[in-house]
């Protein structure tokens, strides 16, 4: 599929998402192209798969009542990955509040949470990697993930963050050198 | 940027990061992307920002906003509602247009309306409707035995021990 018909496709799907007619089998086929890369995304941020299932439903509804004010100024998955984005920083955020007041504790480093998760059966070393990013600052570890794990252009990415593709660079730069020191001393 | 160059970009940056398998070792419950989509159109339709009635689970999902269809249905049926009122009032020959309904009324059942619903009615309204021409209290004998005897019937059971050492 050539990058011509993929757009022609995407302002199709756009067009009956937003007209209306037929959005429920287009909302349907907008999850079927979308939910496994931005579960992912997501996943690889808030660790724990019931956390990602809770934000990811959150991050369609919220395309869902949206949709109609995209205007196509940027790529239809640059934008739901913003949605995502915004909805798990939101949601991590949220965690950080209840951890504070201590409504909700999570005990343990990444590498224990990990090991305790029913859902992650990865090897030392994914766990050594997963704790070298957990030592990130939230950018960071979003522009790693999108880079590393999506294999995302700086310049999709800056269109997801909505910030300039040097200072993307930098962060991708800053992030991959204290992960392969952390990668080295522990 | 293809594979290959993101490949050799972390490569030169990070060596021993470059040498690792890029699996994560994170798992989902068997069959959660296939379901994801029936259990979010399932929440959505139980939130009324973003109901999606299914009219055909296999065929087709119809997204509409009950609420304004509860709306619009509501005010349907007051429209059905007061147009067969009409209907019924222009079709009755027993209720003639130029006849006031409540003439119609009995004075008994204007009483028992009044009773049933005395709360309904502003202390003013009563007071205005009241037929002050005549005496109510004509042809009562206000004796001191009929009054003992109302009070011993009437009041007595309902004073408590202290209110009725304060009245004696």
């Amino acid at each position: 599929m050539n990058t011509s018909t993929q757009s022609m496709k995407e302002r199709e799907l756009i067009a009956l998402l937003q007209s209306g007619k037929n959005q429920d089998l287009a909302f349907r086929e907008l999850l079927n192209q979308f939910q496994e890369k931005l579960y992912w995304h997501i996943r690889r941020m808030v660790i724990h798969h019931e956390d990602a299932n809770d934000v990811l439903q959150n991050t369609f509804i919220k395309v869902f009542r949206n949709i109609k004010h995209f205007k196509g100024d940027s790529k239809l998955y640059t934008w739901l990955y913003r949605i995502a984005t915004n909805e798990t920083i939101t949601y991590i955020n949220k965690q950080k509040r209840k951890m504070a007041t201590g409504i909700d504790q999570e005990d343990g480093s990444i590498a224990a949470q990990l090991k305790a998760d029913s859902y992650f059966d990865g090897d030392e070393a994914q766990i050594k990697l997963k704790a070298a990013i957990d030592t990130l600052p939230e950018k960071q570890k979003l522009v790693f993930n999108m880079r590393y794990y999506d294999d995302m252009t700086y310049l999709d990415i800056s269109e997801v963050l909505e910030t300039s593709v040097g200072g993307l660079k930098a962060s991708y730069h800053h992030a991959v050198k204290k992960i392969e020191h952390f990668i080295k001393t522990h | 940027m293809k594979e290959k160059d993101l490949h050799n970009e972390l490569n030169k940056l990070a060596p021993e990061l470059g040498k690792l398998p890029k699996e994560e070792g994170f798992r989902v419950p068997e069959g959660y992307f296939d379901q994801f989509s029936d259990q979010l159109m399932e929440r959505m339709h139980q939130d009324s920002d973003t109901d999606i009635y299914v009219e055909n689970t296999s065929e087709k999902i119809v997204q509409l906003r009950p609420s304004r269809w509860r709306y619009a249905a509501a005010i349907a049926i007051l429209v059905l509602g007061a147009l067969w009122g009409v209907n019924q009032y222009i079709g009755n020959p027993a209720i003639p247009l130029n006849q006031d309904p409540l003439a119609m009324l009995s004075a008994s059942d204007i009483d028992q309306y009044i009773s049933s619903n005395i709360d309904d009615f502003e202390d003013e309204l009563l007071i205005n409707e009241q037929d002050v021409s005549s005496n109510p209290f004509d042809g009562i004998d206000f004796n001191n035995e009929a009054i003992d005897s109302y009070i011993d019937e009437n009041i007595l059971d309902d004073l408590d021990e202290n209110s009725l050492n304060e009245f004696l």
